[in-house]
Formats: C-alpha cells, structure tokens, sequence
C-alpha cells in the first residue's frame, strides 16, 4: 500500500496560547490518506499540545484544523471521533477508577446508535487482546503500564479509525513491550489508517513513519523524509539532546 | 437501644446517606466539597411547606412539583456559577468558597416570608408529612414521613448505584470524573455529564430536605441548612468523599449515634455533640484516604504576586507615599468617623464599633485561609466563645486587657483542639470540623454551665460596664477606640509576622506540604500554630463583641454567620490584611447602614443577617469570578498597570531618536463596515519637517490622523513615531513619545481662562499629586510656580498676552485655535498634528496661522503634519505636500509638484483659479469638487473670500 497523494488531515496556520503563554506558532502540517507522519521535536516543543488542537481538546487561538477539507476548528471532540479521528494519549489515556470493560463501553459512545454494535466491537478486541480479555473485570488502574498502554490502543483500534494521533507510545515502558505495541500499530497503519504518531525516539518513528514534521519552540523547523531527518546529523542531535 | 428508637435512627441516617451521596457525586465529578449541597434543596423544603399548608396542596402533587426545582437548582448553580470557574481552572478553595457564596444567596430565600409557609401554621400544625400514620414499633410511633423515608430512600439510593453503574450515562460519568479530557475524547459532553450530576444532587439534597423538615423539634429552614451540611459532610467523609456505599453507611452510623444520645439525654445539643464526636472520629480513622483524594486535586490558592516598582520611579513621591498615604488617611477617617454628627449617637456608635470587630475577624480568617490555606467554617463560635469567656471573667472584676489574652487563649485552644483531628492530612478537612464547632458551640456549648450559662430558656446573660480595666467609665465611642487600637495592634503584629520567618513557613507548608517537609518543617505544627494564631484573634474579638454588646446569646453566633463571615477574607482577597479590614468595613457598613432599609422585604428581626447573607454571598460570586485575587489584587493590579505606564512615559524622554523620522505610517488599512477609509495609505514626515495632506472630504485625512494619534486601531499597518514603534499603544502613552494634535472644533475648557488651559497642559510636566496639592507640600508650591512661569513664556510667545486671563469661552474662534495651539506647544511635542486648524476663523485670524506655525516649528524643532483646504497657506508653509483619495496617496511632493499633478488637479483642487486661491468672489460656476468647508460662509457666497498675497 503506498500513500495517495490527496490530504486526509490538514492544520494550517495554527497559533495556541495557554494564558499570556504561546505554546505554537503558525504551524500548518498535513496528513495524506494512509500516510504515517512522525511529529518530533523536543520536549516542550509544543507536540502534544498540537494533537491536542487537532482532536479539538483545546481550541487554537488562530488557524484551521481541516478533515476531508471540512474546517473542525471548533468542532466538540466527540464530533471528530465520528469522522474517525482517535488521539490516544500514552500514561493517560484509560479510566483509572472503571473496569477494562467500561472503558471500552464508554469508548464506544459514539456508536450508540448501532445497535449493539458498540458491545460487539468490545468483545472482539478483548479477544485480540488477550491479556485484556481475562482482567475484563479488574479496573483500569490496577493493570501494568504496558497492559494499560494495551488497553489504550483496544480502544483507539474498537473504532476503527481513519486517522490515528498517537501521543507518546512508548512513554516509560520496557523495550519488549514497546516492541509488541509496535507490531500493533504498524498493523493499524497496514489497514489503510493514517497515522500521526508523536515520538522522543527518533529510532521508533522512523519504524513506523516514512515523513516527519520535527518541531521546534512551536514552529515547524524540517519537513521531509524521516530516512533524511535521521540523515541530517545537527536535527538529529537536537532531538536527543534537546539542543 | 429499643427496636424503636433503632427504626428511627436508621431512618435519619438513611435521609443523611442520602445527602452524603449527593455530595460524594459532586466531589467525584469535580473534585471539591460542595459546601452548598444541602442548601440546593432548601428552598424545595420551604416551599412545599408553604404549598401544602398555606395553600392547601396535596403533599404528593407539591412534592413532584419541588424536587424538580431543586434539580433545576442544582442545574442552574452549575452551569452559571460553578462550570465557568472549573473552566478557567481556578483553585479547589475559590471553588469550595463559591459555593459558599451560593449557599448564601440560597439561606437568604429562607428569610423572605413569601417563600415559606406562615410561621403560625408551622408552629401550630408542623411540617407537612406525606400521610397520616400511626405505625407503631418498638413503643415509637414512626410518622409519615419516617415511613416513606424508609421505602422511598433505600431503593432510590440502590437506584441511584445501579443507574452509575450499568447506565451508559452513568459510566460517561464516571468516565468524566475519572479522565475528563479522555472522556471528552470518546465523546462524552463533560459539561452535559457535570449538569446531570449537580440536577442528581439538587433533587437528592430536596428530597432529603423535605423528608427531614418534620423531624427538626423547631422547624427553622435557615438552621437547617448548615446543621444539615455538617451531617452530609461527615457522612461523605466516611466514604473519603468519593465512595457511595461507604457514604451512605455514614449516614447510617451518624442517624444511629445521633437517635441513641437522645435517648439517653433527649437534649439535642448533646445529640449534635455526639455526631461531632463521630464525625471527628471518621475524619481521624479515614485521614488517609482522604489526604490521597484531595492531593490528586489541584492548587489550593492562589497569592498576588508582589508589587514590582520600576527602578525609574523609586523616588517619585507619588509611589513612595503610596502605602502610607492611604493607610493614614484611613487611620484618620477610623479616628474621626464616631465623631461626625452622622454616627453620633450611641447606636450608631456601637455599629461603628462593631464593624471594627468584624475587621478582626476577617484579619483572623485571613491568616486561616490566606496564608494557611485552611477553611474555618467555624470562626464565628470562637469569637462566642471569646465572648462568654469575657462575660464571666468581667462580671468577677478582671481587667480587660487580660481579660483579651484570656479570650484570644481559650479562641486559640478550642481552634487547636477541633484542627487537630483535621490538620494531620492535607486538604479541606478541616471545614468539616470546624462546621461541626460552628453547629455545636451555639447549641450546646454556651448552654452548659459550666462554661456558658443555662439560665432560664439558656439564651442570656448580662454582662455589667467593662471598662474596669481602663480605669474610667464610658459610652460605645470608648468601646469604638478600645477595638480601633486592638484592631491596629493585631494588623501589625500579623504584618510583622507575615514578614517574618514563620509567616513564609506558613506558606511553604500550604503550598507544598511535602517539599516543605523536606526542608525539615513540620507541616502540622505548623499549620496548627497558623490556626491557632486565628483562633486567638477571633477569640480576641469575642471580648471585645461582649464588651460592645454587653449582652451576650447564643443566638449570636449561630453557624450562618460563620459562613457569611468567610465572604470578608475573600472579598478582600488572597491573604491581604488591609483588603480584608476594607472588606468587613464595607459589607458590614452596608449591612448596618443600608440593610435596615431592606425590612420591606425581609421581617424586621432577621434583616441583619439575610443582609448580610445577601450581600456577603452576592459579591463573594462576583469577587471570585470576576476578581479572583479579591479587591486588594484588583487594586495592586491597577496600581502595576499605572506604574509600569509611568515608567514607560518616564524613560521615554531618554529613547527619543533625534535623527528617526518623526512619523513614519505604513501600509494603514482601515474599513468602516464596508467601507474602506484607509487603504494601504503611507506618509512619512521627517523631524522638523512641515508637511501637508490635502484631499476631496472622505479621503480619509482626519482618519489618517486620528490613527497617527491613536483615537483609532488601523486594522493593518504599522505607524512610528520617532522610531519607536507606537502601533498597539493608547494615545496617551503616544503623547508620551512627542505625539501633540489639535482638532477641529477647539473646545477646551469653557470655565478656565488662557493661562489655566496652559497650565492644564502642563501638567503632565509638573507632576503634583492630589494629596500632596490639598496638604500644600512645599514641592507643590515650587512646581506651581514654576508652571506659571512657563504657561507665561508660551502665551507671550504666541501672542495671546492680551488675553491671559480671559476665559476660554470668551475668545474669538481664531484666538481660541491659538490658545489650543499654545497648549499642544507646552507639552513640547515632536510631532504636531493639525486638523483645518483654520476651519471657520475669521481671514485676518486665519492669516496670522502661517507664521506663527513657522515660529513653533523653529524654535521647537517640532514637525507638524497639517490638514488643510487653504491651498495658499499650505503652498507658503509646507515642505512637502500629500494628496489621498480613497485612502490611498496619489501624490506627494513638494507643493509645486502637487499642486501641478494631474491627479491631484482631477479629483481635488479642479482648475478654477478662483477656488483654489480663493481669491476674488465665490463662484457658483465651480463645477470642480474641491472641498468647501467653510461652514461660517453664508449660502450664496455674498462674504468676500481673501486674498492670499502668498499664493
């Protein structure tokens, strides 16, 4: 499968302030249909922040957030995840306080009106997840980090999207399951979802993304191939050192 | 314990779960105690009272008509009170003391007869009970309402866990309490899930309301509310706020104690002692799964930062005085106010006095919640208890003074004793024990011999002249000084101590128990000396309430006024002392001098408090949504704001670039709508430079200038003055960069005469401050003089001596111009701008315009950007010429070159000679569109226009 050229996801022109505080700077970016974007940059760079503007958790002070070329700027967030749109943030992305179960119930909120559909779904991601098929019961936060981290990425897959925004995969987990959650995400982007994946390891986005976006204080600074990026030494220091 | 007595005490604790529940929703939902949970429901209780009684409802139709209002109560408060504020994520603390405010606001309903039912039927009849029952258990007849309580709570409670748990709307809720922004991401509206939750809580806070009303011995709705909030809160806090079936067993087990001490006493005091008892012990056995829960909640109040004083102005009298002025000034008006005849009689007085009181208990609130970050719910039973301290100990002959420590001790000792079971973990525990003093001290406390006094009904107690310890007898106005000096010394010595080592300790422990720790401070001990600090001072102010009052009850100090005091520290705002003493004296000052005026709407006895509920909850809303940091951080906010503009304006002198243009205006785009007035418009004018703009009108010249000056924001565009960039700043700050423009009807100032207006504009110059002009300081005096002698200088200059000291108003309209011209000139501008300055002057007047400019542009070395129709005194003054159209420039050069353009000769001077020069008669056979507006020129053009040697 090859990425097409036409735009699945665009931001242009994206200011965000938090209080007297500009977190991003005019930063436009664009997702192709099956496409794997890595979005780098350096922590404080304002990543999180941006997938935060493009899944409409926080309104952008100025700019566009565009979806098939429709403008979802102001868009409620449960809107975007009806056109397909998942963020899944690593470290905080379950209900601590609810059962695996309930976190998938409340995940399928948007396809109440499928009859049943929504409990389906459930039941045949805890069976591709087998380690989350048998603490169905247990609740959320009493499940390893890595399992939580499984339980992360049930949901993002139980809605079937078109656009994945990944915050943080491998934050804080052992290499072995980093690995594993890889082979999952990489099978994801297999079936056609374009993905947006925000990494520190530059190592784990250039598996996954062929093209990345790298940030730096709020402003787009490389756009290209993420082999160059990885090519192009003094970009590639500032990611690991934070120069 | 009887089988029933047993029934009835599960009964209550059933009713108490119930509400504990409602508030364990609304803490799981947004994380802090709803202080207003059981007043949501309050005004359900008394209204179904009042339908049912007055006006003869059936009980079921009034109660399927109530519990909606206290669901649409509960709505309500979140979505305009509670949501905005959680939105801008504002502390734990403002939003636990904005509920305080509504709760406020609610309690008032219960003061106003038309909401409730007649006081007679209520006392005759009772509180209306669902049906008539005469079910007896256990010897005890269970009522009504006893029994729908235990068939309607039980399933409604199991009801309310099956809906959270299985319901899709119930896991949304709890997925929003749990993960917010991921709820949000799955789709859940949090703000629908947050409005929901508070309805629940309204309709349970209702229904356990009305089902409890019938149990009170007296049936007092304003009562009802923090007794009935106390009993939630301790239930909940079984539970660790945030479990519902550990909740509602808390309800169970305080109904139990409370049923089995009244069977043994059958005294309600002691019943309420013993609940305290309990529910202190819960928060000690819980402490910890308490502590975690709060901790995963978030700051718990926010300072003012400090006051930055530019370098610049260290020594400008103004911000040198700026503390002390206004403090003596108040010190002055607190000495003197007594002493007008306004408040001199003794009533008066003892209000006066009064006020002063409640200004020490706010200074004692405001070392709880301002610096210890502790809520005191119960401040206002310590100042009783201050108060039956001095009532015994004075009526034995001690001295006052002692008499005070005595007090402020035992105020320190009973705040340390009811801290210390909440104070070991972090978070606002301590409001639940403190509410739980303020419930108990006036119901059982003061009513024990041993300490209050149990004559009679057990309400009074006279207390002979105090003044014993000052040697001489006197009226209030000894009492009004007496708590002034008090109230001086315990401000400074808090000021002192908030200085100091402890006070910063104090801080650190509120803002970071942990880290505090760290550095090897005891966060409890210091939190305890923090409280009881507070506690002396209320207890303080209990002697001195005894002394003004002389006669003290325990209806005094009931727990509504703890909770209306709290509003003081809040309005005044984080942790400032002079604002809190600024906020008891204005609410109270309202309350006493205003409230009284309000007995139309509130019966004659309680229009005290419910004016002070009212008022105190009305602006502790306002204050915190709108000013969060309370009137002192909008003071001090000001107060930067003015500073840093007065350094700005003070170092601007220094920047002035000589050799920068004077104005450079770019790419200026202005729109009016649709219409488009400046349209990519750019001059420049270089220093010293006379520069004219001509067009046909609605070229946009006077637009042009009032965006150079500030008086309107082009929407694009940049403009320079003197190579500072100006574009975003007011017009003031402009004039401060040599900015100084006329306009076109010279107004000034009708009633001061030449010099006066010079002197006017001068005084930017001459800086005086009101104060110091009214005290007549000798700089006042030097600096007046000085001003003189310049506005004299600049009227000779200009030639206006002959009418120096004639008014404005009496000046001919060419004299007024040059009067107006003399008063831009005295603020020595670089850039001057002059819209038609010769617009409707008589010719000779008009004449004299050309040379006096030259003579201010020489001898200032000013430029000036000049407006004008008068083609021959801009061919003679200007260096260089613009022409706009539409917005835009379509020449620029120098007079010659313009005057000769053909674009300018098309859309603006036209080709008669005559127009143009005005020289001659008008002429009606102008058929160019050259703009005439001379509006003193009489239809039909009989005036003879000038001649113009120059042009």
């Amino acid at each position: 499968m090859s990425p097409t050229d036409d735009v699945i996801l665009e931001a242009e022109g994206i200011d965000f302030s938090y209080g007297p505080l500009q977190i991003l700077f005019g930063i436009s970016l664009h997702l192709r249909r099956g496409e794997a974007l890595a979005l780098l940059g350096t922590n404080g760079a304002g990543k999180s922040t941006l997938l935060k503007v493009i899944a409409a958790l926080v309104t952008p002070t100025h700019g566009h957030v565009r979806i098939d070329g429709e403008d979802v700027t102001s868009a409620a967030p449960g809107n975007l995840v009806r056109r397909g749109l998942i963020l899944l943030r690593g470290g905080q992305g379950v209900f601590k306080d609810m059962t695996v179960a309930e976190n998938l119930d409340v995940q399928g909120l948007t396809l109440r009106h499928l009859k049943g559909e929504s409990a389906r779904r459930r039941d045949r991601v805890l069976a591709t997840f087998p380690a989350l098929g048998q603490r169905a019961g247990f609740k959320a936060g009493l499940l390893s980090g890595g399992e939580q981290q499984q339980l992360v990425l049930a949901k993002a897959i139980m809605l079937e999207p078109k656009i994945l925004c990944i915050d943080e995969l491998s934050l804080g987990l052992a290499p072995i399951v980093v690995q594993e959650l890889l082979s999952i995400v990489r099978s994801i982007h297999g079936q056609g979802t374009s993905i947006i994946l925000v990494e520190q390891s530059l190592n784990i986005a250039s598996e996954v993304c062929e093209r990345a976006v790298f940030l730096e204080k709020g402003q787009v600074r490389f756009e290209g191939p993420t082999r160059q990026l990885l090519e192009s030494d003094d970009i590639a220091r500032a990611v690991f050192l934070g120069a | 314990m009887n089988i029933g007595s047993l029934v009835l005490g599960l009964t209550n604790g059933i009713l108490i779960g119930l509400l504990a529940v409602g508030v364990v929703l609304v803490y799981r939902s947004n994380r802090f105690l709803n202080l207003t949970h059981a007043q949501l429901g309050v005004l359900s209780v008394q209204l179904l009272g009042k339908l049912v009684l007055d006006r003869h409802w059936n009980w079921w139709l009034a109660f399927v008509v109530c519990v909606p209002l206290g669901m649409a109560i509960g709505a309500a408060v979140d979505h305009f009170l509670v949501r905005p504020l959680r939105e801008r994520s504002a502390s734990t603390v403002s939003l636990l003391l904005v509920t305080l405010g509504v709760s406020q606001l609610l309690l008032v309903f219960t003061y106003i007869p038309t909401f409730g039912a007649s006081s007679v039927k209520l006392f005759s009849v009772g509180y209306p009970e669902p049906f008539h029952s005469t079910l007896t258990v256990g010897g005890v007849v269970l009522s009504g309402g006893n029994l729908l309580t235990l068939l309607l709570v039980p399933p409604l409670v199991a009801g309310l866990g099956l809906f959270l748990r299985y319901s899709m709307l119930g896991k949304t809720m709890r997925a929003a309490a749990s993960n917010a922004d991921e709820a949000r991401l799955c789709g859940v509206s949090t703000r629908r899930v947050s409005i929901v939750t508070w309805a629940i809580a309204g309709a349970v806070s209702a229904i356990a309301g009305i089902l409890q009303a019938p149990t009170q011995s007296a049936f007092n709705a304003a009562a009802l509310g923090p007794y009935l909030l106390l009993l939630s809160l301790g239930a909940a806090a079984l539970g660790a706020f945030v479990s519902i079936p550990m909740a509602l067993a808390g309800g169970l087990l305080i109904g139990l104690v409370d049923q089995f001490t009244l069977g043994i006493t059958s005294n309600a005091g002691e019943g309420e002692l013993a609940v305290l008892l309990v529910i202190v012990a819960i928060v000690l056995a819980r402490g910890e799964a308490i502590g975690k829960v709060f901790s995963a909640g978030g700051a718990v109040s926010d300072d003012r930062p400090p006051l930055r004083v530019p370098e610049i102005l260290k020594d400008n009298p103004v911000v040198r005085y700026s503390r002390s002025v206004p403090l003596g000034l108040a010190f002055g008006l607190a000495l003197l106010l007594p002493l007008i005849p306004l408040f001199r009689s003794e009533a008066q007085r003892f209000q006066l006095a009064e006020i002063l009181i409640f200004g020490l208990i706010a200074v004692s609130l405001t070392v709880a919640i301002g610096w210890a970050g502790q809520v005191s719910l119960g401040q206002f039973a310590l100042v009783g208890v201050g108060a039956y301290a001095a009532g015994h100990l004075l009526q034995r002959g001690w001295s006052l003074p002692f008499v005070l420590l005595l007090g402020g001790a035992l105020g320190a000792g009973v705040m340390v004793l009811v801290g210390l079971p909440a104070i070991r973990v972090p978070g606002l525990t301590l409001a639940v024990t403190t509410l739980g003093l303020a419930v108990v001290a006036p119901d059982w406390l003061f009513h024990q011999r041993w300490f209050g006094t149990s004559s009679a009904i057990g309400l009074d107690l006279k207390v002979p002249a105090l003044e014993r310890g000052l040697g001489r007898p006197g009226g209030q106005l000894t009492v009004y000084y007496f708590c002034l000096a008090v109230l001086i010394v315990a401000c400074a010595a808090m000021w002192s101590l908030r200085r100091s080592a402890p006070g910063r300790l104090v801080v650190a422990v509120r803002d970071n128990e942990s880290a505090a720790a760290a550095f090897g401070v005891t966060p409890a001990t210091i939190k305890l000396a923090a409280l009881s600090i507070s506690g002396f001072l209320a207890g303080v102010a209990g002697v001195l309430w005894a002394d003004a009052w002389r006669t003290i009850n325990a209806n005094q100090f009931t727990p509504d006024v703890s909770i209306a005091v709290l509003a003081l520290p809040v309005i005044g705002g984080a942790g400032s002392l002079p604002g809190a003493v600024f906020a008891a004296g204005v609410l109270y000052g309202f309350t006493f001098f205003v409230g009284p005026h309000l007995s139309a709407v509130f019966p004659s006895g309680n229009a005290g408090v419910a004016s002070v509920l009212l008022f105190g909850g009305l602006s502790l809303v306002v204050v915190i949504h709108r000013y969060p940091q309370g009137v002192a951080g909008a003071v001090q906010s000001w107060w930067q704001r003015h500073l840093d503009r007065m350094a700005q304006i003070a170092e601007v002198s220094s920047t002035f670039e000589a050799s920068a243009p004077a104005l450079v205006a770019t790419n200026l785009e202005l729109a009016f709508g649709g219409l488009t007035v400046l349209n990519g418009t750019a001059i420049e004018v270089r220093p010293g430079e006379i520069v004219g703009l001509i067009g046909p009108n609605g070229a946009g010249k006077t637009t042009l200038l009032n965006v150079v000056s500030g008086k309107l924001r082009a929407q694009s565009g940049r403009v320079v003055l003197g190579g500072v960039d100006v574009t975003g700043m007011e017009p003031e700050m402009r004039a401060a960069y040599g900015l100084a423009r006329s306009f076109q009807d010279a107004h000034l100032f009708p009633g001061l005469t030449v010099t006066q207006t010079i002197q006017v504009a001068l005084a930017s110059r001459f800086k005086v401050g009101v104060v110091s002009s009214m005290l007549g300081a000798p700089w006042v005096r030097s600096s007046e003089a000085d001003s003189r002698q310049e506005a004299d200088v600049i009227i000779e200059r200009l030639g206006l001596s002959a009418w120096a000291e004639t008014l404005t108003s009496q000046l001919s309209t060419g004299s007024r111009r040059i009067c107006d011209l003399a008063a831009q000139v005295a603020a020595r501008p670089k850039l001057l701008l002059l819209d038609e300055p010769t617009a409707g002057v008589a010719q000779r007047e008009a004449e004299a315009f050309g040379p006096l400019l030259r003579r201010i542009r020489d001898e200032l070395d000013c430029a000036i950007l000049i407006v004008e129709h008068d083609m021959p005194l801009l061919m003679g003054l200007c260096d260089r010429i613009y022409a706009l159209e539409l917005g835009r420039v379509i020449a620029a050069g120098t007079p010659e070159e313009v005057r000769s353009n053909p674009a300018v000769i098309a859309s603006y001077l036209g080709t008669d000679e005559a127009a143009i020069g005005r020289s001659g008669r008008s002429s009606t056979t102008t058929a160019t569109r050259p703009a005439r507006r001379r509006a003193a020129t009489p239809p039909g053009g009989e005036r003879p226009l000038r001649s113009r040697s120059r042009a």
